[in-house]
């Protein structure tokens, strides 16, 4: 009886592996590979594929812009409030999309909390493009800004204290030393973040809706097409999950290419080695 | 150019307090780990935000809690020597020297005969080269002031005797006001020309190395320069001479005048070892078995009961010491001195 433990572990990890692998293949087990990328070219497809992309790297460029001087300075400075603000960030991680669709719209929405003061600025967010890299971004920045402050404050504090003693200014110590020391976890979170991103669903549909051509992202389409054309569905999800698995390839491998680029002999980052 | 410090520390078990006058000379801070020996470089640097009082460095102002003057570390013309060296890992050599001004430094990767590393980075080094890059980086800026925290630490045994002369050689040549702190008294007797004792935050004692030794004023001092310290109680006796008792039950005796409770300093190289109590001048002799040999290169240092003695290799092998063995500790009344407690 003593092998009975293993063999029941053994087969929880084939019956693990086996759920989440069939769905995978059957996505491309149904159709064959050349049909569909032949559907990609399909109007619907090529559109939401646009949309996807263009509204995907607006958002992350204001992601990064803004979340990496803001996790910096959560992550280097103490200061009241800052456990409560880091948690607020969070929160966006553990909220059901449809939560955040709705709270936008109350946000942002014509009749909204700031709808008034935005349409008075002549903006009209709901249902256009922009509101799109607003869904966006408030799902998906949680997963940089979680990273951004972890990579941060694992830079060693003695190195930011030797490059302020060298006369750097605050501004060359975060751009000279933070960021690059940082650098290999800023990737991952970014990669991490645009994961979320492109999957984006919940929060799009109610916020922005799903107009072809304008807010229907890639997965807005895939629902959109499922009963009418299920193939394009199909070829769309197969996209999904090749840029998902090269995302998540790349976030594991980051961080140890990054080391032996820092130092041959992969001593790690810091000087005591 | 003066460095006149003037500090209090908040800590979380005791303050730090210090005031102190650097010249042109090298001073050295030892101390217990913990005794705030590194929040006083920090405090200088500027990196050590709650640090009160004044430092002002050749006039000019660097900390003033009363006016409100506290200048950010980037404005405090220091040059900091942290340590384990804190390299940049991702900068070249050459990099990391040109990091504080701001340009290629080649003079300077040569006079620390760095220069064959330039392209390499800090976690090919060895000890000894980050030393020489951390100095050089430190240096590329003109300090005012030099600061080194531990430069030996990170050191293994073998290169530290040799880096310990070269780094002498170096603080002489620059001539600046230099705070060295280390945690060895040995370090700090070779590096600098005054030593302040710092436990707890207080300083026990400033004065040169040969100083503390001959006069350490508490038992403290006594001890971290190396000497054996042993407690007991002191009586006046015959002929001028103070008798101790000590705690562990033998009787010494002083030429110190003291009485009530004393610590008893007694120098390991004033302690001779014999097999039996010889006919010579000592007065002092305790009998008690070798608990350990160390051996230093050419000489041996020999635990005996609750003493260190220090010997040459040569009476060591002579006198066949082994651990075990019974053996007499003898030193003279004039060699032992006597500290209230």
């Amino acid at each position: 009886m003593r092998h009975a433990f293993p063999v029941l572990a053994a087969c929880a990890l084939a019956i693990a592996l086996g759920f989440l692998v069939v769905p995978l293949v059957a996505v491309f087990a149904r159709v064959p590979p050349g049909e569909l990328v032949g559907q990609l070219g399909n109007d619907v497809a090529r559109d939401a594929l646009l949309v996807s992309l263009k509204t995907n790297l607006v958002a992350e460029a204001l992601i990064l812009a803004i979340g990496t001087p803001a996790a910096y300075l959560l992550a280097t400075r103490a200061f009241p409030g800052r456990a409560l603000m880091i948690t607020v960030l969070e929160l966006p991680l553990v909220l059901p999309p449809a939560v955040a669709g709705i709270a936008l719209l109350a946000a942002f929405g014509r009749l909204g909390l700031l709808g008034g003061t935005l349409s008075a600025a002549g903006v009209d967010l709901a249902f256009t493009e922009l509101a799109v890299v607003c869904a966006i971004v408030f799902v998906a920045s949680p997963f940089y800004l979680r990273q951004a402050i972890a990579s941060f404050a694992a830079v060693d504090r003695s190195l930011v204290d030797a490059a302020r003693t060298l006369g750097a200014s605050p501004f060359r110590v975060f751009s000279r030393v933070a960021l690059p020391l940082a650098a290999a976890g800023l990737a991952a979170g970014a990669a991490l973040a645009f994961a979320r991103a492109l999957g984006e669903f919940g929060a799009t549909i109610m916020f922005a809706g799903s107009l072809q051509g304008s807010t229907q992202t890639l997965p807005l389409a895939v629902y959109a097409e499922f009963d009418t054309n299920f193939e394009v569905a199909l070829a769309i999800g197969a996209l999904l999950v090749v840029v998902s698995a090269a995302i998540l390839l790349t976030v594991k491998l980051l961080p140890s290419w990054y080391s032996t680029s820092i130092s041959p002999f992969r001593a790690g980052s810091s000087p005591s080695g | 150019m003066v460095l006149n410090l003037d500090l209090t520390l908040p800590r979380r078990f005791f303050p730090v307090r210090l005031t102190l006058e650097v010249g042109r000379e090298t001073v050295a801070l030892v101390g217990p780990s913990g005794a705030g020996k590194s929040s006083v470089l920090r405090a200088v640097a500027g990196l050590e935000r709650a640090a009160r009082g004044r430092i002002v460095c050749g006039g000019e102002v660097w900390l003033d809690s009363d006016r409100r003057v506290s200048r950010p570390p980037e404005r405090r013309s220091v040059g900091l020597v942290f340590q384990e060296y804190a390299l940049f890992p991702h900068l070249s050599v050459a990099a990391n020297v040109a990091f504080g001004g701001r340009r290629e430094r080649p003079d300077l990767l040569e006079r620390f005969r760095i220069g064959h590393l330039a392209r390499a980075r800090p976690a090919e080094l060895s000890g000894g080269e980050r030393q020489r890059v951390a100095l050089a980086r430190a240096l590329a800026r003109d300090p005012e002031v030099l600061l080194l925290d531990e430069p030996m630490a990170a050191l293994d045994p073998h290169t530290r005797a040799a880096v310990r002369a070269e780094l002498h050689e170096l603080l002489r040549d620059l001539d600046l006001p230099t705070i060295v702190v280390t945690h060895d008294f040995e370090d700090a007797a070779a590096l600098a020309g005054r030593v302040g004792v710092l436990v707890e935050g207080r300083l026990l004692q400033l004065d040169a190395p040969a100083e503390l030794v001959a006069a350490p004023r508490d038992a403290f001092v006594a001890g971290f320069t190396g000497a054996n310290v042993l407690p007991g109680s002191a009586a006046r006796s015959a002929g001028g001479l103070t008798r101790v008792e000590l705690d562990t039950g033998p009787v010494v005796y002083s030429t110190d005048g003291a009485e009530g409770s004393v610590s008893v300093v007694v120098f390991p190289w004033e302690v001779a070892l014999a097999r039996e109590p010889a006919d010579e001048s000592s007065l002092n002799h305790l009998r008690a078995e070798v608990a350990s040999l160390v051996s230093l290169g050419n000489r041996v240092r020999v635990r005996v009961g609750p003493l260190t003695a220090e010997v040459s290799a040569a009476s060591s092998d002579r006198l066949g010491l082994r651990p075990g063995e019974p053996i007499v500790a003898s030193f003279k009344a004039t060699a032992t001195r006597l500290l209230p407690r």
